[in-house]
């Protein structure tokens, strides 16, 4: 039971680092980002070429870094021109589709198909009341943590945050109130895949990476997201930890496989109850 | 077209409110999600001079002191008028000279639209000039100082508000008839 309890602590944290992006960045701009997950590899590998030459923990810090300037560009090259055009939602699934195969591509041309360990900045356990963990287990917990709380605390009490927020609720109000909006939908793109990124670069000591790595999380990132409520930050939050609750103690007292499936049961049967996910907008159109 | 003898085309919404000018869309505008004072500060957003926007923020708490004991209260939650307060005093946060209004009583309940012009009329004693496009020719015209008849594109007829109401010519542009 406490084992379980922990277990899920360190599945949801990771699956919201995973989920919170893809949800803000659903909230914001209305783009469906299927290269999610791909930042999260991307953010694996990275810091794992980089802590090749400077070590694990600017490896770290540099690959979150290069993956917040991908998404700028990703956004002003790509993302800008669909902006102008009808029917955002649709036309973004292709456009990052093929961001995606792009980057599972390029990733096995450069570092082939094998799965790789990143290295992690702390290696060895340490036992806390009781229970043993790696060092890099509880780092990877505590700098996520201290990124979502971040995250958190920029929208709600910083000027950005505000920018953002009302660009998300009504982004033709927001631009009359003299908001650039298309700045606003730039950064939000930006921190969103950092967001997977650093996921990548945290966990990937403890999980390995691989090019094709990023379909499950992208799985797990859109459960978060639909639970949570298509766009609540705080709802992806919850989210995550009921995902990582439910598959926890179904691999506990099923067994075998049943976690696979187990997050798909769970969104169901809450979209059964709350329609529009923990904390959806009632009235959102 | 011009504002103050220079060109205002094509300018974006941030230039136009770096000249004074602000907008407010039809229908409602609020924020729901946010706090009420939140919702002000968005509207200060593109002042660059922090000092005055807080500055501005009191002014705004000081004409509607409703807002100012709401300031915490989620936006959505207040009353349809005490939302449009926010909106008007969203607009008031950069302290612009001129407001330009699209059909503010469009889709709005009777009650409410009349709330909205009692509102207009007391922020035009703060030394603001208002610019109202409106259907609502009688409402509109009883706080208006000069008004504008136009009819597919064209002013029609022009005048003060008791000129215009006289004149048989607003039912003939209305109902039809002689063509001008």
């Amino acid at each position: 039971m406490a084992q379980g309890l922990i277990s899920s602590v360190f599945l949801g944290i990771e699956y919201a680092m995973i989920g919170l992006g893809l949800t803000l960045i659903f909230g914001v701009m209305r783009v469906v980002n299927l290269a999610h997950a791909d930042f999260y590899t991307v953010g694996g590998y990275l810091t794992l070429y980089f802590a090749y030459f400077l070590g694990p923990m600017f490896g770290l810090v540099l690959s979150i870094f290069f993956a917040f300037l991908a998404g700028i560009v990703i956004d002003r090259v790509g993302i800008q021109a669909l902006r102008k055009r009808e029917d955002l939602q649709t036309n973004s699934m292709v456009l990052t589709l093929g961001v995606s195969l792009i980057i599972a591509g390029s990733l096995f041309f450069v570092f082939g198909s094998d799965y790789r360990q990143v290295p992690g900045v702390f290696s060895g356990t340490t036992s806390v009341i009781g229970f043993t963990f790696s060092v890099q287990e509880l780092f990877a917990l505590v700098i996520s943590a201290a990124l979502i709380v971040g995250l958190m605390a920029l929208l709600k009490f910083t000027t950005l945050g505000l920018a953002i927020r009302a660009t998300s609720a009504d982004s033709t109000n927001a631009r009359a109130l003299g908001i650039n909006v298309n700045h606003v939908y730039t950064i939000s793109f930006g921190v969103g895949v950092a967001f997977a990124a650093a996921a990548g670069g945290l966990f990937g000591p403890i999980l390995y990476v691989f090019p094709q790595g990023g379909v499950t999380y992208l799985q797990k990132a859109f459960i978060v997201t639909i639970m949570g409520g298509m766009g609540s930050i705080l709802g992806a939050l919850i989210a995550a930890f009921v995902l990582a609750a439910a598959e926890t103690f179904a691999q506990l007292y099923v067994g075998g496989f049943s976690y696979e499936f187990v997050g798909i049961i769970a969104v169901l049967l809450i979209l059964l109850v709350r329609p529009r996910g923990f904390l959806g907008e009632i009235d959102a159109e | 077209m011009t504002y103050r003898n220079k060109s205002i085309v094509g300018l974006d919404p941030h230039e136009m409110l770096n000249k004074g000018v602000a907008y407010m869309p039809q229908g409602r505008s609020v924020f729901p999600a946010m706090t009420v004072k939140e919702n002000l500060k968005v509207g200060a957003y593109s002042l660059k001079d922090k000092n005055k926007a807080r500055d501005n923020l009191e002014k705004v708490f000081g004409l509607f002191p409703q807002l100012k004991a709401k300031q915490h209260h989620r936006a959505g939650f207040l009353s349809g008028g005490e939302q449009k307060m926010i909106e008007f005093g969203r607009i008031l946060m950069i302290d612009p000279q001129l407001i330009l209004l699209d059909e503010p009583s469009v889709g709005l309940a009777p009650v409410l639209a009349r709330q909205t012009y009692e509102l207009v009329t007391r922020i035009r004693e703060e030394k603001k000039t208002f610019l109202i496009v409106d259907q609502n020719i009688r409402g509109v015209l009883e706080i208006a100082d000069y008004g504008y008849v136009i009819s597919l594109g064209q002013v029609r007829v022009e005048g003060k508000p008791e000129e215009l109401m006289e004149q048989d010519q607003l039912k003939n542009i209305f109902i039809g008839g002689n063509k001008p």
